[in-house]
Parts: structure tokens; C-alpha cells; sequence
């Protein structure tokens, strides 16, 4: 089986997780949408050209207008790598093979803590990654972000390896050598590094996306809003691709 | 600096990939013109009275101390009806001599956030020695008679000016002719002038006389941190000895090129009319040259900037086109510009007579057409801003440190409606996506942070460097101001008034007050606005608005405080009918009844207008109503308040400034508003695109994290 053909037999995963992104980034901005409407209100704009002035001077008059929008931006990433976490070993066991939506939800709590213990240790290479954005022996601009990419995708398929191996129950559930075995795992195997990077740059891609299509807009406000949702639903779906590439990697 | 650093890199990687060839040392070729004015009939009349102060110099360029060693030869005619008895001179350079001098005291080492060099910290100009060759036609014995004369000066208590003393008086209608030898110290380039590695740029860099007042006598200003120059017109005769490599742009146009000592060439350059010199000198300077109508145009660039050019040559001839036809002819046969390096920076955007030095166009990231961002607020604006110096201070040369906002206001001003003439169709400044920033935009933005803490009309020492006003007062209220009249007096009434303010006073130095007549004279002293019904027509009094605008500190804000639709008064309740009898009695009807039930007849459109500002100026109301259609009046706006009403008739929306006249005004969130229950159909038009922007950017930083 592979890793498009276990995604797509799991269209319950797929919908349930983008339902809850889409969820997550509408409650968010909902108290925004208030507070934004108390700062103006009981005016009105409507202005050819654009907003951008409009936008400059309610922010300048409102500073916790620009706050609440940090709070939200924060929030969301937050809460969705909460939610990856949380949903983590529902999501692998699911991915390997078909099963009721309770076996799902079980796995998803009977794995938390190791999936969260793994994450753990994942932090200080990907940290050691993002540093070398600062190391200019790397080299200039784009061949360092290269590099960098390149470490991220790495750690990031490291990580699917050895969870993967834990839900099949390959790997001790807690101890670090599980995470070393599966960058072992990538090392040896780079045509499942290089799938899970390209998805991961695919992933990227459509958030680069949804905020061109976001400062660009596309047809009418309410148009672009749906596409800007559609795009994010289909980032969920390679986001569980990515992750179906290292389980196929490991039942084979 | 790292970032600074990484540009660079980047910058250098690009340029290399780009070209793996050097770029050509010079591209095109249009000649040095060989009369440093144009033909008399395109440039007009010059007029001799003008010509006051020529200045001969001779300079020598140490490129490995960065030290000027000069002489200067000042003839300087008096045209005023006073006698004097000494000579002021101007010594900017010596403003960066130490920490306690009257422009360091201010800036505390940093200047427009350029920080002071920590290798060359100081500079300085020093004064050896001052001669008079001559006074031939002086009453005054004393003057005129015999050989050269050593001459006693003595700095100021600023170190910034110094004062020549005379052995006589130089009566009026006499000249004299003065030589002063002098050695000038750069800085490293913080503020405007000084060197950065082997580029130089030499700005502020001899004795400069003071201008002679006929009312006022000598005008020498203490030279501060926010002020600029102030001199005379004259003829420039300037030799500058120079290593030989050294590329060079220098106002004026260069008379001839011969070698010098060994290693070394004599460059002479010549200026008619102007009031100041500058010059730029660097081995790496590429040369592009081109030529609009017989003036030479010449951009002096490193390789990192080549590539910028055209766009910098099109804004220019743009805006030369623009300035003609509003402002009459550009005399001088010559524009050059200088491009400072990136470790430079303190030396760009900045104007000299037929000289300026310009910013790099920030170069586009890959990222920026992603999000469909374009914009024309950097190199490109510097552009046109400084060239439009040529006009409003080169030409109009008024006095930079008594009243800062003729040049730098008036010049904005005048770049506004040059990006209007150039970009007809559209003048924005920043594009993003379907989002667009024009110039209004930006005034209006800095008009909303600090320009009510000093008035316009101030000298520019009044502006404190902590209050941060001066940039938005200075520059954008004025522009704002301008503006704002323009649009309510009329383009062509206001077009008009300004081309006869710039044709009067052309080689001349007009000051505030005469700016002020030239507009009162040509717009005239009252504009008619339209009807306000009842209370009979409603007039802009332009000196008044002139006179709140610019002296005062209020700002113009104009909020609508009520919308709604109220029950029309009726006949309810008892009346004395013809024989006395009191008749009638009727109810009115309940109070709770909805509005939305009463006839048409029976109802009032009420509308309150608040002068939320302290600005006195009328304001036009437009109201639309619920029968579609509408009806525009305005208010005077000399009280606080003013409350409109329409009996029979129901309003929906009413909006102030309904064609965003009011540049002046800030403040816009006000100036639209639904009557109650009339809901408008994107709601209030803010917060659903904001909340869905924030939405995409949650959805896109989520989509990172499935880690
Ligand atoms: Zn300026």
C-alpha cells in the first residue's frame, strides 16, 4: 500500500483534522472580529483603493487591536501543534490500517505521553537546525536556508520514523535512542527522507499560498475566504501524507 | 548590522551572478554642455541684481586623511542700502568638531538614525588666514586703500559661524574681495557629508558668507540640527586637485581635466547662479549619462546600484517635466546624481545646487511579488524629493533655518503632484495586492502621530529632536496644507497663484510671508464652496485657513455624531386659532412607536456634525436617503457643532468629505455613518476583511505545524 493509497482510505482522518484547523483559526478570529467592530463602531468605511490606510489609523488609535492579533496568531500555532500532538498516535494507527473511530481515539490517548516524550527530545535538533541560520560558515542567503531546510526535513522525518516504530510497537516508548533510530532510519533510506521533505516543502508552499491569496485576494472577500479554507484543508492533508510516508516506510 | 551585512551578501551574490563581467565604466554619452546655464531662451531671464557672492576656489583632496586644504576667493557685492563693517561666515563643518557644539548638543551623535563614525568622529573646518585683495570702488578709505590686508576673525560662540572684521565700512552698491585659506576635516558620513572608505562625499565644505538683509542686516544662522543652508547667489569657479583614479561629480558643469602632481589631475568646474557647491569623488563610481531637452543628465553609481539607473533617470526626467510646467524653466544645463554606497548612508538624500544625492531602490525579495508588493517609496521617491529641491530651495532660495517648511514643505508638495503628473492613472506609493498607499495616505498617516506639538511656520530650531515633529510637521502638514487648499480652492486657481510665487521669486529669497500673499493674491481672499442652505453660501477665508494651518497646532478633525431618524415635529396639542380660542388637542402619536411606522411625512432626517478638531474650516455633508437619493451642503465649521435636519425625509447614511478633500484631516474612521437599522451591506467595512486576514494568516502558520 502506499502512502497516498493509506491517506486517501482514511478520508475520516482527513476531514476531522481540517475541520479542526478550520475550527481553531474561526474561534480565534471571532473575538477579533468584535473588538474591531466595538473600536469603529458606530462608523462605517468604505473606501476604493483599499483598506491599508484604514487599517493604520484603527490600529494606531486601537494598539490592543494589534496585540489581540498577536494573541490569535499565537494561539492558533499553538493549539495546532497541540492538536498534531494530541492527535499524534490515533493518527499513525489510523494511517497503518482501518479501524473504528474509538480504536482511533484510543490510540490517540494510550500513545500521548510517548508522542509528547519523543517531541521532547525532537526539540534540540530541530533548535540545533534553526541555529544555523546564524552560522555564516554555512554560507550566504539562499544556499544557507537550504541547508537549514534540509536539517528541519530531516528532524521532521525522524521524528514520523520513530513514532511510526513505537505504534508498531518496534521501539521503546520513551527512551531517546527511539528518536536516534529514526534518524538512523531516514539516514539509510533517503528516498523516504526525500518524499516526506517534498511534502514538507509542500506544505510550506501552501501556507506561502494562502497568504499570497490572502493579500492578493481572488474574486469577491467571501471567495478568497473559502479558498484561503480550502488550501488549509488541503495542507492537513499532506501534513498526513507526510506522515503516511513513514508509516508505509515501516511496514514494509 | 548583520542584516546590513547579510543584504549585502546578497546583494554581491545577485550582482555577481547577474553580470560576470564588470559593468562598462561608463554608459552613454551625451556631452558635458560648455555654458553652465541653458540658452536664455529656455532658461528666462536671470536677473543681474541677483548675482551677489562668486566664490574661486581652490581645493586639494588628501583621500588618505579625508582633509580638504583650500583657498577661497569671495567677491561679494553689496546691494543693500546698509554700510557694514564686518563679514559672517558660515562654518558648517565645524558643527561635527565636538560633542557640546550646537547642532551635536541636539543630534547626540546620530543623525536621522545614521550613528556617528567611531574613526573619523570629528570634523571641522579651520580657518588660516583672511585677506582683503580689494574694495576698488569703496567710499571708505579705510577699505580701499593700499596692498592686501591680513584681516582679524574670530569664531562665534558657536563654533559654526565666525566674524571677519573690516578695517572700514563697505558702503552700498560696493564690492570687495576677500581670500580666505582654509583646511576642512571630513567626518565619516553620518549626516549628509563626509567619507566612507574611499568615497567622499564633500558637502558643507568651505567659508560661506552670510546673506545681508536690506531690512534685517546680516543673517547668520547658528547651525542646528534640523536646519539647512542659507546663501546668497553667485558664479562658482571651482579647481579641485584630486588622486588621479578618483571619479568625480560636482555641481555645475567640469570645464576641463589636466594632470596634476604625480598621480594626481586638476578638475575645473563652473556654476552660474547658484548658492552653494558640492561635490562627490570615488574610484569605483560608474558613470551613466543621458540628456533631456540640452541638460545633461549624469548618475555617478557603484556596480551594487548600476542596475537602477533607468528606474532613477525616469522619476527624474519625470519630475524636471513636471517642475517646468508648474514651476517655469530649469535654468542650469546640468543635473547630476549621487549615488552614495551602502556604508554610505548618512550622505543619502540630499540636495545641492544642480547636484543631488539619492537612495537605492529597495531591491525586491522573491516574497514581495508572492504578496504582490511594489513600491515607489524609496530610491524612487528620493528621486523626485530631491530633485525637487532644485526648484524649492535651489531656486527659491529661501531661508532654510528661519522658516525650514518653504523648502522641505513646499518641495513636498510639489512631489506629490509630480507622482500625480507622472502616474496619472494611478499615483501609489506602496502596492499590496489590491491594497494601494498614495501620497495622501502617507501624510495623513504621519498627520495622526506627532504634528500638533509645533506649528509649521517655525524656525528649525524650535523642533526639538525628542518631540519627533519635525519631519511630519515640516514636511507633511505643510504638503497636507497645500493640498487641502488646492483641492478646495481649485487646481487651476492654485496652480496658478504657485506658478506666479515661483515666477516671482526665482534666484531670489522669498520667505513665508510672501509665499502667503502670492496665494491669498492669485486664489483670491475668499472661495466659494457652494449653498448651505439657509444660512446662505459658505466661503474658505484662505488667510485664515492659511494662518490655523501653519501657526497653529490644532489639527482638522470632523466626526459625525448623530445619524438617525427623528418624528417631525407636528401640530399636536392645543393652538390659539384666529379669534384667540384655543383649539385642537390632539395626541401625538405614542411614543413608542418605531420610527419605521411612521409616513415619510411625519419623520426628520437629523444629522450632527462635531468639529472634534480645533481647526476652524468649512466641511461638506453628503446624506443619502432612503429613497436613493442624496443631497450634499456644507457647514462652515466656525463652532463646535452644527445639527442638519430634513423634515419629511429619511436618512440612511451621511458622510463627511465626501470627496476626500481634506488632506489635512487625519483622522477618517468618522466621517462615514449608517443611520440606525440601517445596516450597511458589508457591515462596517473593516472588521470582516481584517478578521478574515487574520484568519488566513492563523490557517497558514497552522499549516507549519504538524510537527
Ligand atoms: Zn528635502
Amino acid at each position: 500500500m502506499s502512502a497516498l493509497r493509506r491517506l486517501l482510505g482514511a478520508p475520516g482522518l482527513w476531514v476531522a483534522m481540517a475541520l479542526a484547523h478550520l475550527g481553531i483559526a474561526a474561534a480565534l478570529a471571532r473575538p477579533l472580529a468584535l473588538m474591531i467592530g466595538a473600536a469603529i463602531a458606530p462608523y462605517s468605511i468604505d473606501r476604493p483603493g483599499g483598506l491599508l490606510p484604514m487599517i493604520a489609523e484603527v490600529i494606531s488609535g486601537h494598539p490592543e487591536l494589534g496585540v489581540a492579533l498577536g494573541v490569535a496568531l499565537i494561539a492558533g500555532t499553538v493549539l495546532a501543534g497541540a492538536l498534531w500532538l494530541v492527535a499524534a498516535g490515533g493518527v499513525i494507527d489510523r494511517l497503518r490500517r482501518p479501524q473504528p473511530t474509538a480504536a482511533t481515539i484510543a490510540a490517540a490517548l494510550r500513545f500521548l505521553p510517548s508522542m509528547a516524550v519523543l517531541g521532547l527530545y525532537s526539540v534540540i535538533p530541530r533548535g540545533l537546525a534553526l541555529a544555523g541560520l546564524r552560522f555564516d560558515v554555512l554560507g550566504l542567503g539562499w544556499a544557507r536556508a537550504l541547508l537549514v531546510l534540509v536539517g528541519w526535513t530531516l528532524c521532521t522525518v525522524a521524528l514520523d520514523l520513530a513514532r511510526a516504530a513505537v505504534i508498531r510497537g518496534d521501539a521503546r516508548r520513551y527512551h531517546p535512542t527511539t528518536l536516534l533510530q529514526g534518524f538512523a532510519a531516514a539516514v539509510t533510506r533517503p528516498t523516504v527522507w526525500l518524499r516526506s521533505a517534498l511534502l514538507s516543502a509542500l506544505g510550506l508552499a501552501l501556507s506561502l499560498a494562502i497568504v499570497a491569496l490572502a493579500a492578493r485576494g481572488f474574486g469577491g472577500p467571501s471567495t478568497t475566504l473559502w479558498l484561503v479554507r480550502l488550501l488549509a484543508a488541503l495542507g492537513v492533508g499532506v501534513s498526513l501524507w507526510r506522515i503516511a510516508v513513514a508509516v508505509d516506510a515501516g511496514e514494509r | 548590522m548583520t542584516s546590513r551585512r547579510r543584504t549585502l551578501g546578497l546583494a554581491l551574490a545577485l550582482s555577481v551572478a547577474a553580470c560576470e563581467t564588470p559593468p562598462p565604466a561608463q554608459r552613454g554619452d551625451a556631452p558635458e554642455p560648455s555654458e553652465a546655464l541653458r540658452p536664455e531662451g529656455e532658461r528666462g531671464e536671470v536677473p543681474a541684481e541677483a548675482r551677489i557672492a562668486d566664490y574661486e576656489i581652490d581645493a586639494r583632496l588628501d583621500d588618505e586623511t579625508h582633509r580638504i586644504t583650500g583657498t577661497v576667493r569671495i567677491t561679494w557685492r553689496n546691494r543693500t542700502t546698509r554700510s557694514v563693517t564686518t563679514l559672517p561666515f558660515h562654518l558648517y563643518m565645524n558643527a561635527f568638531r565636538a560633542e557640546d557644539t550646537a547642532w551635536m548638543r541636539e543630534a547626540r551623535g546620530s543623525h536621522r538614525g545614521q550613528r556617528q563614525g567611531e574613526e573619523g568622529r570629528w570634523g571641522y573646518i579651520d580657518i588660516t588666514r583672511v585677506t582683503l585683495l580689494g574694495a576698488p570702488q569703496a567710499s571708505d578709505l579705510e577699505v580701499r586703500a593700499g596692498e592686501p590686508r591680513e584681516l582679524r576673525w574670530a569664531e562665534d560662540e558657536d563654533p559654526s559661524t565666525m566674524t571677519v572684521t573690516l578695517p572700514g565700512a563697505i558702503g552700498p552698491g560696493e564690492s570687495a574681495v576677500v581670500e580666505l585659506d582654509f583646511v576642512t576635516q571630513l567626518p565619516e558620513v553620518f549626516a549628509r557629508t563626509g567619507y566612507a572608505g574611499t568615497f567622499h562625499m564633500v558637502g558643507q565644505w568651505y567659508p560661506k558668507l552670510a546673506v545681508l538683509d536690506p531690512q534685517e542686516g546680516w543673517r547668520n544662522h547658528v547651525f542646528t540640527l534640523q536646519s539647512e543652508f542659507f546663501a546668497d547667489f553667485g558664479d562658482y569657479e571651482v579647481t579641485l586637485d584630486v588622486p588621479a583614479a578618483m571619479v568625480v561629480g560636482a555641481t555645475g558643469i567640469q570645464v576641463s581635466d589636466e594632470p596634476g602632481e604625480e598621480g594626481r589631475r586638476r578638475l575645473r568646474y563652473r556654476a552660474e547662479m547658484v548658492h552653494d557647491f558640492a561635490w562627490a569623488a570615488d574610484p569605483d563610481l560608474l558613470e551613466v549619462r543621458s540628456e533631456w531637452h540640452g541638460i545633461r543628465i549624469r548618475q555617478l553609481m557603484r556596480a551594487e546600484h548600476a542596475a537602477d539607473a533607468d528606474r532613477h533617470e525616469a522619476a527624474l526626467v519625470a519630475t524636471l517635466e513636471s517642475m517646468e510646467a508648474r514651476f517655469g524653466p530649469y535654468p542650469w544645463s546640468t543635473i547630476t546624481v549621487i549615488h552614495p554606497p551602502s556604508d554610505a548612508g548618512g550622505a543619502q538624500g540630499m540636495e545641492y545646487p544642480t547636484l543631488f544625492t539619492t537612495s537605492p531602490v529597495i531591491q525586491p525579495r522573491p516574497w514581495w511579488r508572492l504578496l504582490g508588493l511594489e513600491e515607489r517609496a524609496s530610491g524612487v521617491f528620493t528621486t523626485i524629493h530631491e530633485f525637487g529641491h532644485q526648484y524649492f530651495q535651489g531656486l527659491l532660495a529661501s531661508d532654510e533655518f528661519r522658516e525650514p517648511w518653504l523648502d522641505e514643505g513646499m518641495n513636498t508638495t510639489s512631489n506629490a503632484l509630480a507622482l500625480r503628473d507622472w502616474q496619472a492613472d494611478d499615483p501609489w506609493v506602496v502596492r499590496l495586492g489590491g491594497q494601494r498607499i498614495d501620497e495622501n495616505d502617507m501624510t495623513r498617516l504621519a498627520l495622526t502621530f506627532t504634528t500638533s506639538l509645533d506649528p509649521v511656520r517655525a524656525p528649525a530650531d524650535r523642533y526639538l529632536e525628542l518631540s519627533h515633529s519635525y519631519g511630519g510637521t515640516v514636511y507633511r502638514k505643510t504638503g497636507a496644507t497645500m493640498l487641502t487648499l488646492r483641492n478646495l480652492a481649485g487646481a487651476p486657481a492654485f496652480d496658478a497663484a504657485l506658478r506666479a510665487y515661483a515666477d516671482r521669486w526665482r534666484f531670489r529669497h522669498p520667505r513665508g510671508d510672501d509665499l502667503v500673499a502670492a496665494l491669498v493674491e492669485g486664489i483670491g481672499a475668499a472661495v466659494d464652496l457652494g449653498d448651505a442652505g439657509p444660512d446662505g453660501p459658505v466661503r474658505l477665508d484662505v488667510a485664515d485657513f492659511l494662518d490655523q494651518a501653519l501657526r497653529g497646532t490644532d489639527e482638522v478633525d470632523f466626526a459625525l455624531t448623530y445619524v438617525d431618524n427623528r418624528r417631525r415635529i407636528g401640530h399636536a396639542g392645543w393652538h390659539r386659532d384666529e379669534e384667540g380660542a384655543l383649539v385642537g388637542g390632539d395626541d401625538p402619536p405614542p411614543e413608542a412607536t418605531p420610527i419605521d411606522e411612521l409616513d415619510d411625512a411625519e419623520v426628520e432626517a437629523t444629522v450632527q456634525v462635531r468639529r472634534a478638531g480645533g481647526l476652524r474650516m468649512p466641511v461638506e455633508l453628503e446624506v443619502e436617503f432612503s429613497d436613493g437619493a442624496s443631497e450634499r451642503i456644507w457647514w462652515d465649521g466656525q463652532e463646535r457643532y452644527h445639527v442638519f435636519a430634513w423634515p419629511g425625509r429619511r436618512i440612511r447614511r451621511a458622510r463627511l468629505d465626501p470627496d476626500d478633500k481634506l488632506i489635512l484631516e487625519g483622522h477618517r474612521l468618522n466621517n462615514l455613518r449608517y443611520a440606525p437599522g440601517e445596516a450597511p451591506p458589508a457591515g462596517d467595512g473593516l472588521s470582516a476583511p481584517l478578521t478574515d486576514g487574520a484568519e488566513a494568516l492563523t490557517l497558514a502558520l497552522m499549516g507549519g505545524m504538524s510537527l
